[in-house]
């Protein structure tokens, strides 16, 4: 079984955890912060001087998971307490429900699984919470109560696996489009319309355009907490995932261009439309793209995922871990709802009748 | 001339003498009114008098003489002193039950509150009554729908009667409102383009051509407005009377 690897404190031996303000690995017991490449010269020298010890059993006959389930699901052993860890085949990192210890696993990320790149995360654990206070204050129509009684249930920080397409767009769009002129002649309104056709062509680069890769994350959702930046992207390093959740993508480059292309064709036809001016009517007839350098890389963005529960429902929530961009569907009470409605409607009702009593009766109204 | 003058001078002497609160506002020589109803008509104009500071004034009169029924109204009215205020502000039912004449007559602020329509809807509702010869319901329907006009052009009554509209505006912008808030509550949404990841200054429009095809023209016959609308029966327009007092009015036969 493999071990799941994790990076240890060369001070007091705790596990280390990535800190989205230091940008360097902390050790939450000694207060310590390490460079990512010094641990990974510690690692380097421990490696060498390490032999392990040969305490061998022999093991029971056990009939193993059963060809789909090796394939959904890979065991691991924690480093730090030796617990099996079960996690399915596309979580990168996790943490073990016994000791909590951060945990890398290993190989889910290598060979074609190995991101070109990774987004840390800028945003603490923290701050995704006041995020969710912020969140729904002010929201007059959510159920009282609401934001005291639901209980956060879950809250995760996650490298969500995107890919990122670049290329450019070389693209020729038609339009149909009128202009009219009236004028009067006698008893007669004249109206003449003169019909065109326009043609535009142009070009423009796309870059990083995201698609989330991961089937388990909400398309919806993943794509509400844009806009990322991810030029400020590190190269992969798995010290990045330390205390956090990662997956690594299930949907191939190929399988997320459609999306991609989809974006790209309404952007290009939007643009394409703001440059036809001066019809009274102009309707788009072809448009045809062409992309020329097109290339996806793989990259890890950060994500912070919030479930709470209120009556017996889920909610989930999410926030940008680069921006701080937060959404999240909130729940409606039909009861606050006809409040405002009716409390609007009478209040104008009333109130402005009995404004317009006053006017009539100081004379201002005739 | 004095031949002339009979008819008003005998129904003016009928309400002399007298001040205002004390003139009679009912007048009957044609006797097509019980004293009950004489009595409770009194009442109420008196009422309305004393809420509104407006004169009703209903004469039932046998013949007129060679009076038209405008000038004779306006004489009865102005010369029998009737009216509230500097404009003498009120209203009259003229009846010739002979000739089966009528005639209702504005002064003063009525000119502005009973508008023509308004006169309109009066005779439409009396109108029925009076042909059958039922006299005490017609007037006490007049009496009642004077009473109803001047309380729907009082502050009250004109708030009142734009409470409905206020109502709907409300409800409009109260939809408008909370909707809104509803839409406030959702911010799950599908990204539609890229348009965030355009590179800055990327775009180069390279071709950009507008070619003409061809022109449909349509031609649209404008309408024109008919003549002037003619006005109602029995003369709408507004006359002054010998004592120099402006009036409306409406009449016709019954």
């Amino acid at each position: 079984m493999p071990t799941a690897s994790h990076y240890r404190c060369p001070c007091c031996g705790a596990a280390l955890v990535f800190s989205s303000q230091s940008q360097q690995l902390s050790c939450d017991s000694c207060g310590n912060t390490f460079p990512l490449e010094t641990l990974q010269a510690v690692a380097d020298a421990q490696a060498s001087n390490e032999a392990g010890d040969e305490m061998t059993w022999a093991p029971q006959e056990n009939p193993g998971f059963s060809g789909a389930e090796s394939s959904q699901l890979k065991a691991y052993r924690c480093e730090a307490c030796g617990a099996e860890i079960l996690a399915d085949a596309t979580t990168a990192a996790t943490a073990c429900v016994y000791c909590g210890n951060p945990s890398i696993l290993p190989g889910v990320l290598s060979g074609a699984y190995r991101p070109d790149a990774v987004l840390p995360f800028q945003k603490s654990r923290e701050e995704a919470m006041a995020a969710l206070q912020k969140h729904c204050r002010g929201k007059r129509l959510l159920p009282r109560g609401f934001m005291d009684a639901s209980q956060l249930e879950k809250i995760t920080g996650i490298y969500i696996p995107f890919w990122l397409f670049e290329a450019e767009a070389e693209a020729d769009c038609t339009y149909n489009a009128t202009r009219t002129h009236s004028h009067r002649e006698g008893q007669y309104q004249v109206t003449r319309t003169d019909h065109f056709l326009l043609h535009r062509g142009g070009r423009m680069a796309f870059s990083q355009v995201p698609v989330n890769g991961s089937q388990k994350a909400d398309d919806t959702m993943m794509e509400s907490i844009e806009p990322f930046a991810p030029t400020e992207a590190k190269e992969f390093h798995v010290g990045y995932l330390s205390g956090f959740q990662a997956q690594r993508h299930d949907l191939d480059a190929q399988a997320c261009e459609p999306r991609a292309n989809e974006r790209i064709r309404q952007s290009v036809a939007s643009v394409m439309a703001s440059t036809v001016h001066g019809y009274a009517t102009v309707a788009p007839a072809k448009t045809h793209i062409a992309l020329e350098h097109g290339r996806a890389r793989q990259v890890l963005l950060p994500v912070w995922l919030l479930n709470t529960r209120w009556r017996d429902k889920t909610y989930t929530f999410a926030m940008n871990g680069q921006t701080g961009k937060f959404i999240g569907d909130l729940p409606t009470d039909r009861g606050r709802f006809l409040e405002y409605l009716l409390g609007i409607a009478l209040g104008i009702g009333l109130g402005g009748t009995a404004l317009v009593y006053l006017l009539l009766t100081m004379g201002v109204m005739g | 001339m004095m031949k002339r003058l009979l008819p008003l001078l005998l129904a003016l002497l009928l309400c002399a003498p007298c001040a205002l609160s004390e003139m009679e506002r009912v007048v009957d020589p044609s006797n097509v009114l019980t004293a009950d109803t004489e009595a409770r008509l009194t009442e109420k104009i008196q009422k309305i008098a004393d809420q509104y500071q407006f004169d009703v004034v209903i004469l039932n009169i046998g013949d007129i003489g060679s009076y038209t029924t405008y000038d004779f109204a306006a004489d009865y009215y102005d010369y029998g002193g009737y009216g509230y205020g500097e404009t003498h502000d009120g209203i009259m039912l003229l009846l010739v039950t002979d000739t089966r004449d009528y005639y209702l007559m504005n002064t003063g602020s009525a000119e502005r509150i009973f508008k023509d329509s308004v006169l309109t809807d009066i005779e439409d509702d009396i109108l029925p009554y009076l042909r059958k010869n039922r006299y005490e319901e017609a007037e006490e329907l007049f009496v009642q729908k004077v009473e109803n006009r001047l309380e729907a052009v009082t502050p009250l009554g004109r708030a009142k009667r734009l409470f409905p509209l206020l109502m709907i505006v409300g409800a409009g912008i109260a939809l408008i409102v909370v909707f809104s808030m509803k839409a406030g509550m959702k911010s799950v949404r599908r990204k539609r383009g890229a348009a965030n990841y355009i590179q800055d200054g990327s775009f180069r429009l390279d071709r950009s051509q507008d070619i003409f095809l061809y022109s449909t023209t349509t031609r649209r016959r404008i309408e024109t407005q008919s003549g002037p609308r003619i006005g109602g029966s029995g003369g709408g327009g507004g006359f002054t009377g010998h004592s120099g007092t402006h009036h409306t009015g409406h009449g016709g036969k019954f």
